[in-house]
């Protein structure tokens, strides 16, 4: 792990080592009566070998994001619009534009530059074929290699997967094997044909806690060893913040917090990102009901005006209760009206400002402009 | 590696034998034994009844014209393998040809299905097991040798609808779109035509024929198989191994192939085990009216026929045909069930 991959440069310039780069994109689901903007203006990279955590509430874009970024979205489903997203091969400097790319294109990038984990193991893996083949029949549709040969690859990329007894899992069915091994023979699968970027969306969410630590494990060491670039999607911030180099803090299609992982879990800025904090549980700690945040994400097809966190947004509530700056309601609480109204340079609610190096938060309030 | 202790569950579930005593087991078992029965009467059938011995020394060498027979139903062999001279001329009469005292060894019942006697509409005898018809022609014969035709009519016929039904419904269910609403229109088109009606107008204008009563019967009956591929697709479309697979970089076709269709064979299966007995039906259907397989060839629907139309005269008829046909669709339905039964998970865990 170089000092570069774990301290990168900030946002808006891409690492120089980066693998992924992703500028303003916005996805904007198409419905007959109203278009929703599940993302909106969402830029990062991710670097060889590093980990970048994507944390949000269900609802807030994460899944979309990775969606897009593998060309999983229909055409006629949503309007993928963005200022740069391409991915760059391994060791070389060649990129490839992920940005209305063909089928074709997209088909040689999805397994062979970009694999993709999922939440549910037991879904993600075919029912009626063996492990092994479903890992084969990936590797031979990137590569020209026979059966046996595939089956051997297949059978490498579980014992990479710290699967035990490669072999044998390789000839069993999904059902066969525990939620961890099929998460294990999911992530031996995405990384098949050694993509240079692994997207993991929820990995651990269906698996049981001890489990968890193990997958993750996986994650971190094939980040190290492969040098893959990671992006871990989670709703667990202390989890990611434990695991990743940089996280992204997302609400509502847009990125609120973003820097180093342990600097935002540490001094987080943003209230969401000090929600999403208190509401997870922490070793150690005196015995205290969880909090959670009231509301919830609002819908993406009409986000809140102005700064889309009010609603639900603890500073602005205390701001507008102990001092005289002009209130209004929203929801039954109230919240500082400066926050429920667009501003001129930022129609979209705040943009992200660098506070420290590298860490930058999208709060009116947090930084003043 | 911690998990290296996690354990792979001995793999008994899915290699179970599917005729293992589970759900529908005796109904299962009972369909197999009886199809099993009906197909190796159909295939050994010159070896059971024909006007030409199984082994038989004339002329100084030794003949095998009824295992020659039996073998030429093997697909590729009928066309390499030739009967010896001179059993495969069309008028050689091996049982006047042969010499009284040679060497020969009969099938059980020693008559052809085309072969005439004199005895007309005779009743079941010693020689005769099931009667003659008014042609003085041997029903047992004529039975087993029906069999035949009825076997290969309702396989071939349903593997061909089957093939039809499942790239058409595939097509349909995994694209979406346009290709979908038209394709869903074609299938509910000839839905719409009654089938058996559909096949006889068609049957008018063809010179009788096997091929012809198969390809037929296979161009009206790919329907239902179609529309369970259809949605057996469109509901796997949305699973997740498919986006998996999708992610790894399979191109559509691999997905469908390789993925997709392995996990709708079984229930699609399921309902091709009934197409068989409806093309047995519609076989003997149209044979019964005389637009099915050729006269020459012997079939349960025209035994049906003679049986009908000697009703009053020679009621032994009428039973032969009738009873292979109720047992062939019973099979094929006991097959059908008990299979369903094995794969349906929400039904009764009672055997038979």
């Amino acid at each position: 792990m170089t000092q570069a991959a774990m301290h990168p440069t900030a946002e808006n310039r891409p690492t120089t080592d980066a693998v992924l780069d992703v500028r303003g994109l916005r996805v904007v689901y198409r419905s007959s009566d109203r278009d929703a903007v599940a993302v909106d203006d969402v830029s990062f990279s991710v670097g060889q070998g590093e980990m970048l955590g994507i944390v949000g509430e269900s609802g807030c874009g994460k899944s979309t994001i990775a969606l897009s970024l593998l060309g999983l979205i229909p055409r006629s489903a949503a309007a993928i619009t963005a200022r740069r997203m391409a991915i760059r091969e391994r060791d070389s400097d060649r990129w490839t534009n992920l940005l209305g790319a063909g089928d074709r294109v997209m088909r040689s990038v999805r397994g062979a530059q970009i694999g993709l984990v999922m939440q549910e193991p037991a879904g993600a893996l075919n029912p009626v074929l063996p492990v092994g083949r479903q890992i084969a029949e990936a590797i031979r549709a990137h590569r020209m290699v026979g059966r046996a040969e595939a089956r051997a690859l297949a059978v490498r990329s579980l014992e990479d997967a710290g699967l035990p007894d490669a072999r044998r899992c390789g000839e069993a069915y999904a059902h066969e094997l525990s939620g961890g091994m099929r998460q294990r023979a999911c992530i031996a699968m995405a990384l098949a044909v050694e993509p240079v970027l692994l997207i993991a969306d929820e990995p651990t969410s269906a698996l049981d806690v001890t489990v968890q630590a193990q997958v993750l494990d996986l994650l971190e060491r094939l980040r190290d060893e492969k040098r893959i670039g990671v992006v871990l999607i989670s709703h667990n911030l202390p989890m990611v913040a434990e695991r990743a180099d940089r996280v992204c803090v997302m609400y509502a299609g847009r990125i609120v917090e973003s820097g180093p992982a342990q600097r935002v879990f540490e001094r987080p800025s943003h209230p969401y990102t000090e929600a999403l904090i208190r509401c997870a549980p922490r070793l150690g700690e005196q015995r205290r009901r969880l909090e959670a945040i009231p509301g919830a994400v609002a819908p993406a097809t009409d986000w809140p005006v102005g700064c889309r966190f009010h609603p639900r947004c603890e500073l602005s509530a205390q701001i507008a209760a102990s001092t005289d700056r002009e209130g209004t309601i929203v929801a039954g609480r109230r919240v500082l009206r400066s926050c429920t109204q667009p501003r001129a340079h930022e129609p979209a609610g705040p943009v992200l400002v660098e506070i420290e190096e590298g860490h930058r938060v999208a709060c009116w309030e947090r930084v003043p402009r | 590696m911690s998990i290296a202790s996690a354990h792979v569950v001995e793999a008994t579930l899915p290699r179970a034998s599917v005729f293992a005593r589970r759900r529908g087991g005796r109904r299962l078992w009972t369909g197999v034994v009886l199809a099993g029965v009906i197909v190796a009467v159909g295939f050994f059938s010159p070896l059971l009844a024909s006007d030409q011995p199984i082994v038989c020394r004339h002329d100084g060498r030794v003949h095998f014209p009824a295992v020659v027979d039996t073998l030429q139903k093997v697909p590729l062999l009928g066309r390499v393998l030739r009967k010896s001279e001179p059993f495969r001329f069309p008028g050689f009469d091996a049982k006047h040809a042969l010499a009284p005292d040679a060497f020969a060894i009969w099938p059980v019942v020693a008559f052809g299905p085309g072969e005439m006697t004199d005895d007309l509409s005779a009743a079941p005898s010693r020689e005769h097991w099931l009667g003659t018809d008014e042609q003085g022609r041997d029903v047992f014969a004529r039975l087993v040798h029906g069999a035949a035709v009825s076997v290969r009519v309702g396989l071939l016929a349903t593997l061909l609808a089957g093939a039809i039904g499942i790239t058409v419904g595939a097509a349909a269910g995994y694209t979406g779109g346009w290709t979908d609403r038209v394709l869903s229109r074609v299938i509910e088109v000839v839905i719409c035509f009654p089938a058996f009606f559909l096949i006889l107008a068609v049957m008018m204008w063809l010179e009788p024929s096997v091929a012809g009563v198969i390809v037929v019967i296979a161009l009206t009956r790919w329907t239902g198989v179609a529309r369970f591929a259809r949605a057996e697709f469109l509901r796997l479309k949305s699973a997740d191994f498919v986006l998996a697979a999708r992610c790894a970089g399979n191109s559509p076709l691999r997905i469908a192939v390789r993925h997709m269709l392995p996990c709708t064979l079984a229930p699609v299966l399921v309902t091709l085990t009934f197409g068989v007995a409806d093309a047995v039906m519609i076989e003997a259907g149209l044979s019964w009216l005389g637009f099915g397989v050729p006269p020459t060839q012997p079939s349960w629907g025209h035994l049906l026929r003679s049986g009908y139309d000697q009703l009053l005269s020679a009621p032994h008829l009428i039973y032969p045909p009738c009873i292979a046909i109720f047992a062939t669709v019973l099979a094929c339905h006991l097959i059908g069930e008990g299979w369903r039964r094995r794969l349906d998970p929400k039904a009764e865990m009672v055997s038979g």
